[in-house]
């Protein structure tokens, strides 16, 4: 992020009047039972901190976002490439996942809890679920748009086609196979919320559905924060990571 | 085009083949009905109209949600985009909450807003507005500087120029960001009829589980996926007649492009 001074003010600013805001409505507008006071909840925040019980929930998390996400990743990345490069694939795939793209992650959960239990396997087929259609879609979309003429040049240099998908295909399909990654992660993170409000007893999204059965809003808004820092972290990282493979497209992270 | 509509019936058919061995060989019938019961059920459901009553409740809360989202994101999202400090002011506090997703909203949403219509909506509305204001929002700060420029020479007036250059510009990228706010609209009404509703198609695949009634439950998944199809399709549609003029299609068969 390039930042001039005075944007980099307006930015602890504004998180600021967010606080003060959230302070002053708690309690006047809202019930304080319903959203509390930013200051109980940093000393709720604290409390977990100090228990260890904070680091156990964002570690199981995280372990279930990490996992999912790879074998979603790998599952949509082959089957976008085998979908962009033959037409046929494109024809057998697409009626079937033209129609459970449309199915949300969320709405799996009963089904999945029965088939797989309320253990970690089906926390990581959920994740994977909301990541593998993204990448599916970008992938195929890279590969499609591969410009004919770098793969014909490649044919004239006598080139067979493993060569051409390594050497040709992939590398001009990356800049849309990254957009991919980066919105598959965010997927990731919505994939784990609701597979662990529904059906789990531990995790960022156990946390913020415990604290309506328990009565501790605090709980609740400790998760949001949770979710909003790491998403935002996460979200940050993966730009710095790409946005030097990118150089080589002349694109800028903006772009994805 | 006959062909492959041929090839695409056939992988459906052979899906439901796949589904139906599946279901009879290695899952319990109890979890994994059978296709043909799955039909039987969408016919007798369909007859009696309870999945109709089940599907506008749901499309219902979504129309009306949806509507007010878009409207409130676009709003925020041009102003966002036209003044730098209104930017600088809320896209580090949006970047944070874009991160918070609806389905986590809904505990919050039915404790401060009941179990009625109204917590339905603010979870429906929260889904939408902010991809809604994020892509209006860098819709209208990526306009060519050279249109605006152009405008500027002729002697358009600062409002002119927001009409008939920024807005018009700014199209494609709002565009997208309603079409990806469906999608979330549809994922949050779901969630929120799951966690608490006694209505909606989100509400019929979670009592089905309670209730052990798996090919209710597979008819509310194949509703899902239809509605959701419907909409995209239409979505598609529209956006295609609208973009014309920017000579950028979108291609139906989710996103690929034609080679």
């Amino acid at each position: 992020m390039t930042m001039t001074k005075s944007s980099k003010h307006r930015f602890i600013l504004s998180f600021l009047i967010i606080l003060v805001l959230w302070w002053l409505s708690s309690g006047t507008i809202f019930v304080e039972g319903i959203v509390p006071k930013p200051n109980d909840v940093a000393v709720l925040f604290a409390d977990l901190v100090a228990s260890g019980k904070l680091f156990s929930h964002i570690f199981v998390s995280f372990k279930r976002i990490f996992l999912g996400f790879l074998i979603g990743v790998l599952c949509g990345t082959s089957i976008g490439l085998l979908v962009g490069a033959y037409g046929v694939a494109r024809t057998i795939f697409t009626p079937i996942f033209e129609f459970f793209r449309n199915i949300p992650p969320v709405a799996l959960i009963p089904l999945v809890v029965s088939i797989f239990g309320i253990g970690e396997t089906g926390k990581y087929f959920i994740i994977a679920y909301a990541a593998t259609f993204v990448m599916i879609i970008n992938t195929a979309a890279g590969v499609t748009s591969t410009p004919a003429i770098r793969v014909r040049a490649a044919q004239c240099l006598g080139a067979n086609s493993l060569q051409i998908v390594r050497w040709v295909v992939i590398p001009s399909a990356w800049p849309y196979i990254l957009t991919g990654l980066r919105l598959a992660l965010s997927f990731s993170f919505m994939g784990v919320v609701a597979a662990e409000m529904l059906a789990a007893d531990e995790g960022i999204g156990f946390l913020i559905m415990q604290s309506t059965n328990i009565l501790r809003p605090e709980d609740m808004f400790v998760g949001f924060v949770l979710l909003g820092t790491f998403g935002f972290l996460t979200d940050q990282l993966f730009k710095l990571a790409v946005g030097k493979m990118l150089r080589r497209y002349m694109l800028g992270v903006e772009n994805i | 085009m006959n062909r492959n509509h041929l090839i695409s019936s056939f992988s459906i058919f052979v899906f439901l083949v796949i589904w139906h061995l599946m279901s009879v060989n290695y899952f319990n019938p109890i979890l994994i009905p059978p296709p043909i019961k799955v039909a039987a059920k969408i016919f007798e459901m369909s007859e009696d109209g309870e999945l109709f009553f089940h599907v506008w409740a749901s499309l219902y809360r979504v129309i009306v949600g949806y509507f007010w989202g878009c409207v409130m994101g676009v709003a925020i999202g041009v102003a966002i985009g036209l003044s730098s400090l209104l930017n600088d002011y809320l896209d580090p506090p949006m970047q944070f909450v874009r991160n918070i997703t609806p389905v986590a909203i809904v505990p919050l949403a039915i404790h401060a807003f009941g179990l009625d219509e109204a917590s339905k909506y603010v979870v429906i509305i929260y889904g939408t507005i902010i991809p809604v204001i994020l892509n209006t929002a860098t819709g209208i700060i990526s306009v060519p500087k050279i249109r605006i420029q152009a405008a500027q020479c002729l002697g358009a007036s600062r409002f002119e120029i927001i009409k008939k250059v920024v807005l018009p510009s700014s199209w494609p990228f709002v565009l997208t960001g309603l079409r990806l706010a469906l999608g979330f609209a549809f994922m949050g009404v779901v969630a929120a009829e799951m966690i608490a509703a006694d209505t909606g198609v989100g509400f019929l695949i979670m009592q089905s589980r309670n209730m052990l009634l798996p090919e209710q439950m597979f008819t509310g998944l194949f509703m899902l996926g239809l509605i959701g199809m419907a909409t995209d399709r239409t979505f598609q549609f529209i956006i295609n007649k609208v973009m014309r003029r920017y000579m950028i299609l979108i291609m139906a068969e989710s996103g690929f492009k034609k080679t």
